[in-house]
């Protein structure tokens, strides 16, 4: 069966520049909206500090408060925009650039990359953010989009165990909260 | 004292109208200050809402979630005096909020309250609270208490200086006619004053007119016959003896006046002794017709078993005498002239109601004429001393005065003597002098107190009373 008789020729082409069109027009609009997502991501990630508390022996008075993006960052120098010259609670925003993470790495607030677990920073008052990852690899806070906006859960349980508070405020935010013995 | 404390409060009008004044001022005072403390109120309750507003929409507006910032906003709903919500993020954009249908406009009835949302010390936008206040008339209503209460005491404080005033006025008024009634009363009293003196001047005129008279008459019978006596002493002794004799009845007559005169004003001793009422009058019966002339027919009417009483036969002899000679002068065309002596017993319901006598038992003796009587303005003054009727050198004034002197045991007895007299001109005068009777252990005497005593004294007998009582 040849295709060409089902289809006039015309019309296939036509079709085909359609298409075309389409993906050479779709593909930026898609990655613009996609770029805009990651800012919001990255600027989220720095604004999360002023709602969770740390603590003391975690984050000392007047240390800074280190981010740490954590694998191959898809965020890149966008953490780095979004914390120029921020400061939360007093204490001064840093970011840094890890490839792996440890206990003593020196993170209050770690975004796990693709591929990146938590279990390093287990137990750890180290608020670990991941993007969209499966339920089983989630860190304690998961952004996710609803309706093209940025949004969270929180895992509660989990930011406990680790010794870390999360405000109210914050909470009422989520999407869904997951709650110790849930 | 009461001038002193007239004067005191003299400026209280003044001073009412000052409070009432007062009073409205801090009506006025205390509505505004209640209106700002009210809008500061609202002005307050505007900025705590705003303030937890911006509290729960902080991380909203952080987190770009227009919902759970409008859920925030929401909650306002049920106050229903905020209009309108708003918030703002740092651009100044409107990021959530809700308005109430009316009007758009923020007027004086609204208060408007902005504050900042913060997130540690980054502002991160604005909450705009407008809230209504309550419609003006619902507040008036609220100050109408107060209206109420200042109008009430402004009212007291008024009626009080109105009334004070009032008192004032009145007061001035009454001070005004108590000192012309004070003026009058003084005139009167000088005017009465000179009148009595004039009374009494021409009651001496009187006196010494008629004394001198009789004086005179008297002196000339006794020098007359003494005159015709030394004449006749040598030629014809037994009529020089006539005239001596004449003369002596004269001059003892004249003692006799000089005697009724210082009865009158009691120099002469009282010598009260028992004596037979009957036995006096019928010794006197010779006496009186001699006196009393011809043309006056004298009845005696004596009563049997007579009490005996106590008195001074020359006074009580000169009494009737008096009377005596009253009648026969009431009587100028002749007439009968009755003497009556009997027992009178006044019993106590008898003395109730004539408080004049006393209870007690008496023995009167009345003397009646059956002349014209006295008119009414005679009888008023008929016990007077030195009144009389009579021409000048006829009478002295004397005769019922000393019958009232000389009987009157008390300032009532005058006025028992002046009801004896009868009120209308008339056939028939009928005049007692009533003596009470002994009794045989004399009783003390009753006790003899006030004004007028001193002028009544009794004459008979200190201890014994005499009366004069009504009789028609």
């Amino acid at each position: 069966m040849n295709p060409a008789r089902l289809l006039p020729w015309t019309a296939a082409k036509r079709l085909a520049v359609a298409l075309a069109t389409l993906a050479i027009v779709a593909a930026p609009v898609h990655a613009q909206s996609e770029q805009l997502a990651r800012e919001v991501k990255a600027a989220f990630l720095v604004k999360f500090g002023a709602y969770v508390g740390w603590p003391a022996a975690a984050l000392a008075d007047s240390a800074p408060l280190t981010i740490c993006t954590v694998g191959a960052d898809p965020m890149g120098a966008l953490v780095d925009a979004a914390a120029q010259g921020q400061s939360v609670g007093g204490h001064a925003v840093q970011v840094r650039h890890l490839t792996a993470i440890t206990r003593d790495s020196g993170c209050q607030i770690a975004f796990l990359g693709e591929g990146i677990g938590a279990e390093a920073v287990a137990g750890a008052p180290v608020l670990t953010v991941t993007d969209g990852a499966n339920p089983g690899r989630r860190g304690m806070i998961d952004f996710t989009l609803d309706g093209g906006r940025v949004r969270f859960s929180i895992d509660q349980a989990a930011a406990m165990a680790a010794g870390l508070t999360i405000s109210s405020k914050l909470l009422q935010l989520a999407t869904s909260v997951r709650q110790e013995g849930h | 004292m009461e001038r002193t404390l007239i004067d005191r409060w003299r400026r209280l009008p003044q001073l009412a109208a000052f409070v009432a004044v007062l009073l409205v001022l801090l009506g006025v005072v205390a509505v505004g200050r209640a209106e700002q403390d009210y809008r500061a109120h609202e002005q307050s309750e505007a900025r705590i809402e705003a303030q937890i507003v911006a509290t729960n929409v902080a991380a909203a507006l952080d987190f770009g979630d227009h919902s759970a910032a409008q859920e925030a906003v929401d909650a306002l709903h049920v106050n229903a005096q905020v209009r309108r919500v708003a918030v703002y993020d740092a651009a100044g954009k409107l990021f959530a909020g809700y308005r109430r249908s009316g009007p758009t406009a923020e007027g004086a009835d609204m208060v408007v309250e902005r504050v900042p949302v913060m997130r540690t010390g980054t502002r991160l936008g604005a909450v705009v609270v407008v809230s209504d206040l309550e419609h003006l008339s619902r507040r008036l209503l609220h100050y109408g208490v107060i209206a109420l209460l200042v109008i009430l005491a402004t009212l007291v404080v008024a009626i009080l200086g109105i009334a004070q005033a009032a008192l004032r006025t009145a007061n001035r008024e009454l001070v005004e006619a108590n000192e012309a009634l004070r003026s009058q009363i003084a005139q009167r009293e000088r005017a009465e004053s000179q009148l009595r003196q004039a009374q009494k001047m021409e009651s001496l005129g009187q006196l010494t007119g008629g004394i001198a008279h009789d004086f005179n008459n008297m002196l000339a019978i006794v020098i007359g016959n003494l005159d015709m006596a030394s004449r006749r002493l040598r030629k014809d002794p037994d009529k020089a003896l006539r005239g001596i004799d004449h003369a002596l009845e004269g001059a003892t007559r004249a003692a006799a006046l000089t005697k009724r005169l210082l009865a009158f004003s009691r120099r002469q001793p009282l010598e009260p002794q028992p004596l037979d009422a009957n036995a006096l009058v019928a010794g006197m019966s010779e006496l009186l017709r001699r006196t009393l002339g011809e043309q006056v027919r004298i009845e005696t009417v004596l009563a049997g078993g007579l009490w005996r009483t106590s008195a001074d036969p020359g006074q009580l002899e000169n009494a009737i005498l008096n009377l005596c000679v009253n009648a026969r002068d009431a009587m100028a065309d002749g007439g009968r002239l009755t003497i009556e002596t009997l027992n009178a017993a006044l019993d106590d319901d008898y003395a109730h109601d004539h408080e004049e006598v006393n209870a007690g038992q008496y023995v009167v003796i009345a003397v009646t004429d059956t002349g014209d009587g006295m008119p009414a303005e005679v009888r008023e003054r008929a016990f007077d001393p030195f009144f009389t009727t009579k021409d000048v050198g006829k009478g002295t004034g004397l005769g019922l005065s000393q019958v009232m002197v000389s009987s009157a045991s008390r300032a009532g007895t005058s006025k028992s003597i002046r009801k004896s007299v009868p009120a209308r001109p008339s056939r028939s005068t009928c005049r007692v002098i009533s003596a009470p009777r002994p009794p045989s252990p004399a009783p003390p005497p009753p006790p003899r107190t006030g004004p007028g005593r001193e002028r009544a004294k009794p004459f008979w007998s200190s201890r014994t009373r005499s009366r004069c009582v009504a009789c028609r």
